[in-house]
């Protein structure tokens, strides 16, 4: 099968409906992205420098792939480098911290992207993957977010956007510590938002649906096809789709929202499971079929 | 830029009579300070701010009286060392977020009509073209 570009799977852009945010909508604003060197954090650091912030990309064991994305920020001017940290480590995560703080004068935006995940059935997840995932996803996060929020209460405020996922409210088997660690980053973003919307630092979630990324590729080779079917909108996700959501919330378009999860998924886990196959004529067409019918 | 900082003595009147044989007691619960933090000069900030009397007033059945103190030198009150029970102020003037920043006291912040409409223009554009059947809420996490 002929691998998907962007251009395949989604529809060109209507010049009726441009992006909200084309005037460099972060100009001059600093954000660090974590897990950025590849797939969901790649697209959303790549967009975030776009919209004109200066960029963190976050790293744990690929400084390579993070250069990439150092670089191919700056092929169009923006501008980004790589910082090291593993979130699962309090003395990782403190002293990334400690080396922003000498590049940044103030953090403006976090964005909470590293994330693990296991596929095994419950019975048989082992113990130390199920604490990997934890660590990371959870744990991770909240590290993360309670640095950057004592940051942002010394300089007036900020956006923290936790990446979440459709298993922040819906059970998927054999995702058990995936699924339990994004229903926790679900209250997390709910209680940060509560306790520091006073310092003016707004706390929202993205849940990105099925997204098309390398790791999703060899989730199964027909990835896309499969989730196609599944979204109302008839396409699967794309990084940038996620990337455009956390510019939306990191910006000044979304003073006013926080606290809240941004389900981005074309649709697919808004749609129920209903039994009764969705008919293309409306009642008015099937009701003027049934009399034409009657009348032969 | 004159702004009008509106101290709300926000009163319950809890009237209780107690008639024991001949005599009769009332009691008065313990009144609340809330400050009232908006550029009186904005026709629509007059509003809002009327509103949220109107509302604390019909919902939580206490009297409001407010007093506005026009500043002449324009400077903002000390708000890390005032005494009261709460603000509640226009966030989106700079001078005013960073006067209610130094406070301890909870604070609220009022939206405006741009929010709500820039909101709407996030969801209009094709930067939200993955997102569908959702409901914004755009409310400050009042509903959180």
């Amino acid at each position: 099968m002929a691998r998907e570009t962007v251009a395949s799977i989604k529809p060109r852009a209507a010049p009726s409906a441009p992006s909200c945010a084309p005037d460099k909508t972060l100009k001059g604003m600093t954000a660090l992205v974590t897990g950025a060197a590849q797939g969901l954090g790649k697209g959303i650091a790549i967009e975030l420098a776009r919209a004109g912030c200066v960029v963190a990309v976050n790293y744990r064991t690929h400084p390579e792939l993070a250069q990439q994305v150092v670089d191919e920020i700056a092929t169009w001017g923006g501008e980004a480098f790589k910082v090291h940290g593993d979130i699962r480590s309090a003395a990782q995560v403190n002293r990334m911290f400690a080396l922003l703080a000498k590049r940044f004068e103030k953090l403006d935006i976090l964005v909470n992207n590293a994330a693990t995940q296991t596929w095994a059935p419950l019975l048989e997840l082992k113990e130390s993957d199920w604490d990997r995932d934890i660590e990371t996803n959870l744990s991770g996060s909240f590290r993360c977010l309670q640095a950057a929020g004592r940051w942002m209460k010394r300089t007036n405020g900020g956006s923290i956007i936790n990446i979440g996922s459709g298993c922040n409210k819906l059970p998927f088997p054999r995702l058990v510590a995936y699924s339990t660690s994004k229903g926790g980053i679900e209250m997390l973003t709910k209680i940060a938002a509560i306790e520091l919307g006073r310092y003016r630092i707004r706390v929202n979630c993205v849940a990105p649906g099925a997204v098309l990324i390398d790791r999703t590729r060899k989730e199964d080779p027909q990835y896309a096809a499969i989730w196609r079917n599944q979204a109302s909108l008839g396409r699967v996700g794309l990084p940038e789709d996620i990337g455009n959501a956390v510019v939306y919330l990191a910006s000044r378009h979304a003073s006013y929202v926080t606290g809240q999860t941004l389900w981005v998924d074309g649709g697919a886990f808004t749609k129920p499971s209903w039994p009764y196959a969705l008919k293309d004529e409306d009642a008015v067409t099937l009701k003027k079929k049934k009399k034409k019918a009657k009348s032969r | 830029m004159l702004i009008v900082f509106g101290i709300g003595h926000i009163a319950k009147l809890n009237l209780k009579e107690i008639h024991h044989r001949h005599r009769a007691i009332r009691t008065r619960s313990r009144s609340r300070r809330v400050a009232l933090i908006y550029d009186a000069r904005s026709a629509y900030d007059n509003k809002v701010m009327a509103g949220v009397a109107k509302y604390i007033h019909e919902s939580a059945g206490w009297n409001v009286y407010i007093k506005e103190n026009a500043l002449k030198d324009q400077r903002l009150p000390d708000l890390e060392t005032w005494k009261g029970d709460g603000i509640i102020a226009d966030f989106d003037h700079p001078r005013v977020a960073a006067a209610v920043f130094k406070s301890r006291l909870p604070a609220v912040g009022l939206g405006t009509p741009e929010e709500i409409a820039q909101a709407s223009l996030y969801l209009a554009s094709n930067d939200s073209a993955f997102m569908t059947g959702q409901a914004f809420v755009i409310d400050g996490g009042w509903s959180i």
